[in-house]
């Protein structure tokens, strides 16, 4: 009780004057949870402002840092040069952590603009600020903390030529605060390339983590298989889904067929012919267009899909078709005791309000937004296109059986979001300079020897009290292509239909990351990064984007080189034709796999006839890991995925 | 590709592009039969410098390496004009730069850049080093008759100016 107390007290204490100064600052060590379940920091580890003077502010939390972490940390604190990358939840948590704790020496890069919605959690902007670069408003923020701070700010992309090696080599350590997938992965690169130490940071929802990567010493961003943006095969969306993601891909597909222009690539192109008959009319009656495009898919689609019997067994039913009067009677709300606390949109709607949502997003479409047919995309953030996809998404899951989904849920799948949580952010920014004090300690010495540890961040389950995990650090992966043997197998189906600019987007762009590869293949240049399609300029410099890898000369078994001229990194590539490659399963047309530096033992395994059994063992893992990360996602504890935090 | 020689010429390239003195080129020339590009040559270009005697005209010039790069320099020689060598006391009847930091037995590094040895040859234009003559005429009117050497050099200016340097 007695700890409560001080608890209690220590929160209610006020801090400082300056509105800035009002939110927990500078925590530095170790959280502990209350038995309310909240987060306090520990003890004298936590650094309160007073109400003084800059200066005496300044002098005042030195003196208190230099107390905790000691002369000699905090000399190594004040003299460190840091480069953050990110201004955004994480880094506004992250910039005002490092100057209370005594950073003196900061850059900071973001590529973004305030927006309203950053303003409930990204604390250091303020309403005057909306439309400012983040990296500007939040240099000047951290400033007024710590006015002898040095604190540079860069309103620019950190994949810009500016941000190379060269500006990388500035640094002591880079300390990431981002958010999506491809900027970590950049990141990741340069920094393994300039070999200097990279914090690593990501949230989404309530799980958080933070980790330390250093060259050769531990495991890079990308030595494990990171689960990317699913692809899901086609004949699952079209005709035969399982589960709610499979619709709602199915209904944003849709809406780009319907309201969007003209793409042969979509998946529901054998159905445009029939959606463009309304696009085509001067004026639509909205409803009544809405009721046909209802009984041309939930019925008479259904319908046909149905008679396809191969596809249906006792394990898969056929679909049923829906007619919207039936569709209309079927008023009953699915609601647990669990949904009285929920607001409407996180409730599953009834069929009858599905139905009537549907056609209601159609007539507006034809309504209000009659000039925007045939040039709309689906956008989560639009209200008429995420009605539109969550009712025909839910109706799709209502002919084949599948649970249907609250507005709620459906957009958080259909936009691939997972809302930001700000506590999460301002534990994950208080663990990052946690450890960034000890990657400054290992200087001369194995990070794996340093206390540096890879911190998880999770939601407490009511079980467990423990809301960190703290776990070592792992050696690289040999079989890395990023880090490790930078070798890695590429299959595509045929050499002489792929062309070489599309193995460089489609692949080693999207697939691999990279970011400016330049292709070499037999002593030669033949891809350039500059010269990313076939032209006249290109064929004076002897490259032809447009021809065939066969064209090229490359066979089934040959290398190919990539150099990434915008990360410093390089991969080599084993090219393999595989006529038979599965299009359900690469959809893009390229199946990337490492290249195992110990090759010779899977040989052996799969030697002659075992080699199909191989093939089959790994593509039933495969299909597994595919599920598992999958039912992860469902459940929001998938981290490092290719999610957007909300609104960021 | 995968030797040492050619990892560096493609990192060399990368750089290169990010960052090259203004009015300068160095790319990869294309392969004889238009199939891709020769790594271990390269077409580049060098500006005369601003406010001296060379300004008005970009120098074509090639560099030719080996698979001893970047241990051995790479071989820069100048394009023709009007089908002779350029007019310059310390280049070649061949084309070929005579300059100390593209000797190995001199002044030569591995750590040479690219863009160093260019903006090298840019300051050789203007400051010809009169201790390795490798033309006649020019070295003899650059020692002798300065205001002669001078009026040639501006005469060769405007000649490659309008296009007179074909690539030997
Ligand atoms: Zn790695």
């Amino acid at each position: 009780m007695e700890r409560h107390v001080e608890n209690n007290r220590f929160r209610q204490e006020p801090v400082g004057g300056s509105g800035f100064c009002t939110r927990k600052a500078g925590e530095i060590g170790n959280f502990r949870q209350d038995s309310l379940g909240k987060l306090v920091a520990v003890g004298v580890k936590t650094l309160v402002l007073q109400a003084m003077t800059c200066a005496d502010v300044t002098a005042a939390g030195d003196a208190a840092v230099k107390a905790v972490v000691g002369e000699e940390r905090f000399a190594m604190i004040q003299s460190a040069k840091l480069l953050v990358v990110g201004a955004g939840g994480i880094g506004c948590e992250l910039l005002k952590n490092l100057v209370l704790s005594g950073f003196r020496e900061i850059e900071v890069v973001d590529l973004d603009t305030i927006d309203v919605s950053n303003l409930n959690r990204q604390f250091l902007f303020r309403r005057v600020h909306v439309d400012r670069p983040k990296s500007v408003v939040a240099a000047e923020a951290v400033k007024q903390f710590r006015p002898n701070a040095n604190i540079i700010s860069h309103h620019g992309n950190v994949k810009d030529p500016q941000f190379g090696l060269e500006f990388i080599g500035k640094f002591d350590v880079v300390v990431n605060a981002l958010d999506n997938l491809e900027a970590r992965r950049h990141v990741n690169r340069l920094c393994l390339a300039a070999e200097k130490p990279l914090l690593e940071a990501g949230s989404t929802g309530h799980l958080g983590q933070v980790t330390v990567i250093r060259k050769g010493e531990t495991e890079c961003f990308e030595c494990q298989a990171k689960p990317s943006q699913k692809v899901y095969p086609y004949c699952t969306i079209r005709s035969t889904p399982e589960k709610p993601v499979h619709c709602l891909t199915w209904a944003k597909n849709l809406f780009d067929l319907c309201f969007g222009p003209e793409d042969e690539s979509n998946l529901l192109a054998d159905l445009a012919a029939e959606m463009r008959k309304f696009q085509a009319q001067e004026s639509v009656d909205g409803e009544d267009a809405g009721r046909r495009i209802f009984a041309h898919l939930f019925e008479e689609d259904i319908k046909k899909q149905a008679q396809l019997e191969d596809l249906w067994s006792d394990q898969r039913p056929p679909p049923g078709p829906l007619c919207y009067e039936d569709a209309l009677k079927n008023t009953e709300r699915p609601s647990t005791d669990a949904d009285k606390d929920k607001l409407e949109t996180q409730k599953v709607p009834s069929v009858a309000g599905d139905a009537q949502g549907f056609v209601a997003a159609v007539a507006k479409m034809y309504g209000e937004r009659r000039e925007l047919i045939g040039q709309s995309s689906f956008s989560k953030d639009d209200p008429v296109a995420m009605d539109f996809v969550h009712c025909a998404a839910n109706l799709r899951m209502q002919n084949y059986r599948i649970g249907r989904l609250s507005r709620w849920d459906a957009q958080s799948i259909a936009g691939s979001i997972i809302p930001a949580v700000a506590s999460t952010n301002a534990i994950v920014a208080g663990l990052e300079v946690v450890q960034l004090l000890h990657v400054l300690q290992s200087v001369g010495k194995n990070m794996k020897d340093s206390k540096a540890r890879t911190v998880w961040v999770r939601f407490p389950e009511p079980s467990r009290k423990k809301i960190l995990q703290p776990s070592s650090l792992h050696t690289p992966n040999p079989d890395c292509f990023v880090c490790g043997s930078r070798t890695a197998r590429v299959a595509l189906r045929s050499l002489e239909e792929c062309k070489i600019m599309a193995l460089a987007k489609g692949c080693i762009q999207g697939q691999l990351g990279a970011h400016k590869p330049a292709l070499y293949a037999n002593g030669s240049c033949i891809f350039d990064p500059e010269y990313p399609e076939p032209g006249e300029e290109a064929e004076e410099e002897g490259l032809h984007p447009e021809w065939s890898l066969s064209q090229w000369g490359l066979t089934s078994g040959s290398l190919l080189q990539v150099e990434d001229e915008g990360q410093g990194w390089s991969i080599n590539l084993v090219i393999r034709e595989e006529p038979d490659l599965d299009e359900q399963l690469y959809p893009g047309g390229f199946k990337v796999s490492q290249w195992p530096t110990q090759w010779w033992l899977q040989v052996e395994a799969g030697a002659g006839a075992g080699e199909e059994a191989a093939k089959d063992m790994a593509e039933k893992k495969r299909k597994a890991e595919a599920d598992a990360a999958e039912a992860t996602a469902a459940k929001k504890a998938q981290l490092d995925a290719n999610t957007v935090a909300l609104d960021d | 590709m995968a030797s040492f020689a050619s990892k560096r010429l493609a990192q060399e390239r990368a750089a290169f592009k990010k960052d090259h003195p203004f009015g300068f080129y160095a790319k990869y020339a294309p392969n004889e039969d238009g199939k891709g590009q020769n790594v271990f040559k390269w077409n580049c270009g060098i500006p005369g410098r601003a406010k001296g005697p060379w300004e008005g005209a970009t120098y074509a010039l090639t560099m030719e390496f080996t698979e001893d790069y970047p241990s051995k320099p790479p071989k820069c020689k100048f394009a023709h004009v009007h089908g002779k060598p350029l007019f310059h006391p310390n280049v070649y009847p061949s084309g070929t730069v005579c300059l100390s930091i593209l000797n190995e037995d001199e002044d030569w590094k591995p750590a040479i850049t690219i863009r160093q040895i260019l903006l090298g040859i840019q300051d050789l234009l203007d400051n010809p080093n009169a201790a390795s003559p490798a033309q006649e005429e020019p070295y003899r009117l650059f020692s002798t008759d300065k205001n002669e050497y001078l009026r040639r050099v501006k005469k060769q200016v405007s000649e490659v100016a309008l296009g007179a340097q074909n690539s030997t």
